[in-house]
């Protein structure tokens, strides 16, 4: 599956098992080359990892398992399916789609038992760049939020369960977007888990909600939140203000943030 | 630092039932379905 904006064959997959959470998750290289440089980094830094020659749709990738226990697969080859627009003289939006009815996926909120662990492998093997990070009072990093397209994240890591998959979040593009998509899941009897809301972190708006198998989606307003130039240094939140970070206006977190996550 | 990775391309989710969860991902968020195998695939 893929939002309609999407140009490539897919962005969510969905694959049946005896319990909820994350599989892999994967992310695409700009160049081919870039899949070499990784690889090199990769052997660098002693990570083991496998190549995929292919995959349902999709070239060669590198898979291995970062230290929070979430597979991790890079790659640049996947079939170009265009959007769901002409590509000569296109509408702004396609008319017909079903239920919120989301342009894209935006990133993935994962949880690691050492955060601190993780997040170095992610910033120093992978080169990811930090918008923001969440520290106890002495100072370690307990949560990051993680960029490579000039966004606030495309990847954050909290504290939690090896593997744990706290949720994938997609795109609304507007407050109109956000409302719309809260009726729409309402309408739906979907357990909504928070929001409409804001984040402190990313600034962006969210509604958190889970799908029947429990595990937590976003509806990610990054159209509230900021663009990072490439030297961007990152923000700071301290853990006393965790839950103003996380639910900016409600100021406390709900009992589920924290806990209920596969 | 040269930009290498352009965006987080694909997740792969567990779900406990295929059907009732493909119509919650399709007809409430909304996603297009682009294909299905059999009832998994690695």
């Amino acid at each position: 599956m893929k939002g309609w904006d999407e140009r490539h064959a897919y962005s969510v997959c969905l694959t049946e098992a005896d319990r909820a959470g994350m599989v892999r998750m994967a992310f695409r290289t700009v160049d081919p080359e870039d899949l070499d440089y990784y690889e090199k980094r990769l052997q660098d830094f002693g990570v083991k990892y496998e190549v995929v020659p292919e995959d349902y749709r999709r070239g060669r990738a590198l898979r291995f398992m970062a230290p929070s226990g979430h597979t991790v697969e890079l790659y640049h080859e996947m079939e170009y399916t265009g959007n769901l627009l002409p590509a000569v003289n296109p509408a702004p939006w396609p008319e017909g789609l079903k239920g919120i009815g989301v342009p894209r996926l935006d990133h993935t909120l994962v949880t690691a038992p050492e955060p601190h662990t993780a997040i170095q492998f992610f910033q120093e093997v992978l080169e990811f760049r930090t918008s923001e990070v969440l520290v106890s009072s002495d100072g370690t990093p307990l949560a990051a939020w993680l960029w490579q397209r000039p966004a606030p994240h495309d990847l954050a890591i909290v504290p939690g369960r090896a593997g744990g998959f706290h949720h994938a979040a997609f795109v609304v593009d507007s407050t109109d977007a956000l409302f719309r998509a809260a009726d729409i899941l309402a309408m739906h009897k979907v357990r909504i888990d928070y929001g409409p809301g804001r984040h402190g972190i990313t600034r962006g708006t969210t509604i958190y909600f889970f799908d029947p198998s429990g595990n937590r989606l976003e509806t990610f307003g990054g159209y509230s939140a900021y663009q990072m130039d490439p030297d961007s240094r990152p923000v700071t939140w301290t853990q006393d203000q965790i839950a103003q970070a996380v639910f900016y206006y409600a100021q406390e977190l709900n009992e589920t943030f924290l806990s209920v996550y596969t | 630092m040269p930009y290498r990775i352009s965006r987080l391309g694909h997740v792969e989710i567990r779900s406990l039932d295929l059907d009732r969860d493909l119509d919650h991902y399709v007809n409430v968020l909304g996603l297009q379905l682009t294909g299905r195998e059999g009832k998994q695939h690695t």
